[in-house]
C-alpha cells in the first residue's frame, strides 16, 4: 500500500477544486503598480511562487472566513496580545493576523541573508570599535559629533569590553521590496527588537488551520528559534555554557510586550525576572528566591538602556538593578544585548552603514538601503524643505511608526508643521524618499486585496550569526496605507521561505 | 525559585479556591432559602457575613437590599469593586497566571484564561441569566480542571508546592468559614442536642457543599451537628476537612523550606504545628455547641496568621538582601 500524496493526483485534485468552486480565494486578484509579493500580473503568480499559490487558491472563501475566526480566536485564547500606548489602563489587544502567508523562494532568502549576517557582522565590529579606540572616527568615515551628540551613545560603556566581542545578540532589521523586487534595509533594531513571538505564534496558528497546504508547501521551520538563542546567550556567559544562568528581565506584565518575554523565558527555560528581583552585591547579580540568593550569568533584557541601573542612569527608575553596571563593568554578568547599541540603529547614523561595511569587512554591502537626508546637513536639508511632499520625515529618536510625516499623504497643515519643526530643530530629523513596497494579497473583510508589507528578519549573535528563516511580515491592513506598526492599525502575516525543491 | 513568582503562584491557587468556596456558599444558601426554615433576609446576610463582606454590601447595596437574593448574588459574582468577588477573583488568577506564564503550563494557561474570557466576554453572564445552576457548575468545574491540570502538567517542584501551600491553606479556612454559616444562621445552640429540622436541613447542604456528603455516610451512620463538625474539621481522608489540608500543606512546606536555606520557614512551621496541635486536642465534644464559633475563628484567624508568616519568610524580598549582607560581612 501506497502512503503519501502522489503529485499528479494531487495536481488533478487541485485543478478539479479550481474549477469547481467558482469563488476561490484569489478570484478578481489585481495587484498595484508596486511589486506584489505572490503575483506577477492579475491571475499570475511568480514563476517561484505558483506552486503554493495554487494550493492556497483551493481554499473556498467561505472556508477562508471561517478559518480566519478560529485564527483570530485562537490568539485571544492563548493571550496572545500586546498593550497599545495610547490605550490607558493597559487594554490587551490582539495583533491583527492575515491568513494569507508571505512567500520568499529559497534562492531569494539566501542572497537575503548572506546580506543580513554581513550587515550585522559589521554593525557588531562598529560597537566594539565606537566604544573602544574608534578607529572609524580617526579615518574620518562618520562625523565625531554626529556620534557624540547621538541620543543613543552612552559614553559611560567606553572603554568596557564586550563579553566575546558580541554586542548585538539579538538584531531586527527591517526590510522593504522595492519596485524592482530588490530588498531594501529600511532600519536596524539593535537595541531591543521585539515580535519574534508573533512569528511563531502565527506559524503555530498557520499549521493548525491549513495542515495539509502547509504540509505540501515544504517551509522552513521557525520552531528552533528559542533554542539557538539561549546557546547564544550561553556561549558568551562569564563563566562555563552548562554553569550559566540566564534570566530574561521585562519591565513587567503592563508592558506593551510582555506576552513576548514570558514567551521567550518559557521556551528557553529560564526565569522571567523583574528589575525588583534582582539585586547585585560584591558586584555579581543575583536574583532573590525562596531558598536566598541565586547567582544570574546572563541577562536577556527587555528594558531600554536608560532604565537598567539608577545608580548609573535614571535615578528614579525602579525598572533596572542598582549597581548591575558595576558588576558589567567587573565582567560578571553579561547583558544583551549590550548597553549603548542606539548608536548603532540612529536614524541618523543609518546612512553610514554601508561606509562600515566596508570599513571593518572591506566588502561592498550586498544589502542595497534606502537613500536618506540628514536634516542637520546644510545642503540635505534644503533639498528636505524644497521637497517635502514627496518625502517621508522621520524624527530620529522615535520609533513604531510615531513622529512620521509621509509627504504624499499629508495634508497642507501638515506639511507646514513639518517644515517649522525641521526649522527649528533640523538634527532631529531625517528624510527618506517615499519607497514604493512591495504588497502581498491580504483578506480586507469581504475579498482579498492588495496590501503593502515589510519584514523584520531576526539574526542571533553568539560564537556566530544565525538567521531566522523569513521573519515576521507587518501589512498595513488599511488601502494605501504604508504604516505597518502594531501600534498604528497593522497587522502581521506568516512568513514562508520555501525549501528548494528536492 | 523567584520569590516574587512564588507568590504568584500561592496566590493563583488561593483566588481560584475562593471561587470555588464563595460558589460553594451561595450554592448552599440557594437550597436553604428554598426550604425556607430562615427568613431570606437572614440566610443571605448569613452568607455575607461568613465571607466577610456584610459592611462592604451594606455599603454599596444599602442594609436591605440582604433579602434581596439577586442583589446578593450580583455583589458577590459581578462586582468588580468588590475586590472577593467571583469576577476578581477570576481575574485576579488569570492576572496572577499572566505573570507566572513561563513557570506554569500552555494548557494551565489556556484553562485559566479561557474562564475569564467566558467571564468577561458575554458568555457567562448569558448563562448566569438563563440557567444559574448551570453557570454556578460550570465554575466550580474550571476550578476543577485547573486543579486536575496544576497536578497533572507541571513539575512537583517548589512553584507547585507553593501552589498547593496557597490551596490548601485557603481551602483549611473556607471549610472553617462554611461551618460557621450555622452560628450566623441559626444561632449558638449545642448541635450534640436534638436537632431542628432547620438544623438537619442546613448540616446536609453544608456537607453537599463540601462535595462530603457520600463520604460522610461511608463514615457515620446518622447526622447529627456534632459528627459533621468533627468530621469536617478532623477527618484525616476527607480532602476537604481541615485536618487533612493542614496536614498535606506541612508537607508541601516541607518541600519549599531547602536543607541549605537554614531557619527559613521556621516560623511557618511553627504556626502551623500550633494548628494541627489545636484540632489533636480539640477532637471531643468540646469543639462543638457554643465552643464551635470560637474554634473556628480561632482556626480562620490561625491560618491568616500562618499566611502572613509564609509570606515573611519567603516571598518578602528584602530578605535575600538582609541575607547577602550578613553574609557579606564575613569579608571584612
Amino acid at each position: 500500500m501506497r502512503i503519501g500524496w502522489d503529485p499528479a493526483v494531487v495536481a488533478a485534485h487541485v485543478v478539479s477544486l479550481w474549477v469547481r468552486t467558482l469563488v476561490t480565494l484569489f478570484d478578481a486578484y489585481v495587484p498595484t503598480s508596486a511589486y506584489d509579493e505572490l503575483f506577477a500580473s492579475a491571475s499570475q503568480a511568480h514563476p517561484e511562487t505558483e506552486r503554493v499559490v495554487q494550493l492556497l487558491s483551493q481554499v473556498e472563501k467561505g472556508d477562508f472566513k471561517q478559518r480566519q475566526r478560529l485564527a483570530d480566536a485562537a490568539f485571544r485564547r492563548g493571550g496572545v496580545t500586546f498593550s497599545v500606548y495610547s490605550d490607558r489602563r493597559g487594554v490587551e489587544k490582539t495583533f491583527p493576523f492575515d491568513l494569507i502567508p508571505r512567500i520568499i523562494s529559497g534562492r531569494d532568502w539566501r542572497a537575503v541573508e548572506k546580506g543580513l549576517i554581513q550587515r550585522v557582522t559589521a554593525l557588531n565590529r562598529f560597537l566594539e570599535d565606537i566604544y573602544g579606540d574608534q578607529e572609524i572616527l580617526r579615518a574620518g568615515k562618520i562625523p565625531r559629533e554626529l556620534i557624540e551628540q547621538c541620543s543613543g551613545y552612552v559614553p559611560q560603556v567606553r572603554g568596557l569590553a564586550k563579553p566575546h566581542g558580541v554586542a548585538v545578540h539579538v538584531a531586527g532589521v527591517d526590510l522593504l521590496r522595492r519596485d524592482d523586487g530588490e530588498f531594501v534595509v529600511l532600519e536596524d533594531n539593535l537595541r531591543v527588537p521585539s515580535g519574534v513571538s508573533y512569528v511563531l505564534e502565527n506559524r503555530s496558528v498557520m499549521k493548525r488551520l491549513f495542515p495539509n497546504i502547509f504540509q505540501m508547501a515544504r517551509v522552513e521551520g521557525v520552531d528552533d528559534y528559542a533554542m539557538r538563542l539561549a546557546d547564544a546567550l550561553r556561549s558568551v556567559s562569564p563563566v562555563e555554557p552548562c554553569e550559566t544562568n540566564i534570566a530574561v528581565l521585562t519591565p513587567g506584565v503592563f508592558n506593551s510586550a510582555y506576552f513576548e518575554h514570558s514567551f521567550l523565558a518559557r521556551l528557553m527555560g529560564c526565569q522571567l525576572v523583574e528589575g525588583r528581583d534582582l539585586f547585585v552585591h560584591d558586584d555579581c547579580v543575583w536574583v532573590k528566591t525562596t531558598r536566598g540568593p541565586e547567582r544570574v550569568h546572563v541577562i536577556y533584557r527587555r528594558v531600554d538602556d536608560l532604565f537598567l541601573d539608577p545608580d548609573v542612569f535614571h535615578e528614579d527608575s525602579v525598572l533596572g538593578v542598582a549597581g548591575l553596571m558595576r558588576a558589567y563593568a567587573s565582567g560578571n554578568v553579561t547583558i544583551a544585548n549590550a548597553v549603548g547599541n542606539g548608536v548603532a540603529d540612529d536614524k541618523a547614523v543609518y546612512p553610514y552603514v554601508p561606509e562600515m561595511v566596508r570599513f571593518y569587512l572591506d566588502e561592498e554591502p550586498s544589502l542595497q538601503q534606502v537613500k536618506t537626508y540628514l536634516c542637520s546637513e546644510e545642503a540635505d536639508r534644503r533639498y528636505v524643505l524644497e521637497h517635502l511632499p514627496e518625502l517621508v520625515v522621520k524624527e530620529v529618536a522615535s520609533a513604531g511608526g510615531y513622529g512620521m510625516t509621509v509627504g504624499p499623504m499629508a495634508s497642507k497643515a501638515e506639511l507646514q508643521a513639518t517644515k517649522e519643526r525641521v526649522s527649528a530643530d533640523p538634527s532631529n530629523y531625517i528624510a527618506q524618499p517615499v519607497v514604493e513596497f512591495s504588497t502581498c494579497p491580504t483578506w480586507s473583510g469581504r475579498k482579498v486585496a492588495p496590501r503593502r508589507v515589510d519584514m523584520r528578519p531576526y539574526i542571533i549573535t553568539g560564537k556566530s550569526s544565525w538567521v531566522l528563516p523569513g521573519g515576521l511580515t507587518r501589512v498595513a491592513l488599511t488601502e494605501g496605507s504604508y504604516v505597518v506598526n502594531s501600534s498604528q492599525g497593522g497587522g502581521s502575516k506568516d512568513t514562508w521561505v520555501l525549501k528548494d525543491p528536492s | 525559585m523567584i520569590s516574587r513568582v512564588a507568590e504568584n503562584c500561592f496566590w493563583l491557587h488561593r483566588c481560584l479556591e475562593r471561587v470555588d468556596s464563595l460558589v460553594a456558599m451561595i450554592n448552599v444558601n440557594l437550597s436553604e432559602v428554598l426550604d425556607q426554615h430562615t427568613s431570606v433576609a437572614d440566610s443571605w446576610r448569613a452568607v455575607l457575613v461568613a465571607c466577610g463582606e456584610a459592611p462592604q454590601f451594606a455599603e454599596r447595596c444599602g442594609a436591605e437590599a440582604v433579602a434581596d437574593g439577586e442583589a446578593v448574588q450580583d455583589y458577590l459574582v459581578w462586582d468588580i469593586d468588590n475586590v472577593a468577588s467571583v469576577l476578581s477573583m477570576v481575574t485576579s488568577a488569570r492576572e496572577n497566571a499572566r505573570t507566572v506564564r513561563e513557570t506554569i503550563s500552555l494548557e494551565m494557561w489556556l484553562a485559566v484564561n479561557g474562564l475569564w474570557l467566558w467571564m468577561t466576554q458575554g458568555a457567562a453572564k448569558r448563562r448566569y441569566r438563563q440557567d444559574r445552576p448551570g453557570f454556578y457548575a460550570r465554575l466550580r468545574q474550571d476550578v476543577e480542571l485547573l486543579r486536575g491540570l496544576t497536578h497533572g502538567t507541571i513539575l512537583h517542584d517548589e512553584a507547585f508546592h507553593f501552589m498547593r501551600l496557597g490551596l490548601l491553606l485557603e481551602r483549611a479556612g473556607q471549610t472553617a468559614r462554611i461551618l460557621d454559616v450555622k452560628h450566623h444562621l441559626l444561632g449558638p445552640n449545642n448541635p450534640a442536642e436534638a436537632e431542628s429540622p432547620a438544623e438537619t436541613s442546613h448540616w446536609l447542604s453544608v456537607l453537599r457543599t463540601l462535595t462530603a456528603t457520600e463520604s460522610f455516610f461511608k463514615r457515620v451512620p446518622s447526622l447529627s451537628g456534632l459528627a459533621v463538625v468533627q468530621f469536617l474539621l478532623l477527618e484525616r481522608q476527607l480532602p476537604r476537612s481541615v485536618r487533612h489540608c493542614l496536614v498535606h500543606a506541612a508537607e508541601s512546606l516541607e518541600q519549599v523550606r531547602a536543607p541549605s536555606s537554614g531557619r527559613r520557614g521556621n516560623a511557618s512551621s511553627e504556626l502551623l504545628e500550633a494548628l494541627r496541635g489545636r484540632l489533636r486536642d480539640e477532637s471531643g465534644t468540646q469543639i462543638v455547641g457554643a465552643n464551635l464559633h470560637r474554634e473556628l475563628t480561632y482556626v480562620i484567624d490561625g491560618i491568616a496568621d500562618l499566611c502572613n508568616q509564609l509570606t515573611a519568610d519567603f516571598f518578602d524580598p528584602t530578605l535575600a538582601l538582609r541575607e547577602a549582607d550578613a553574609a557579606g560581612g564575613d569579608n571584612q
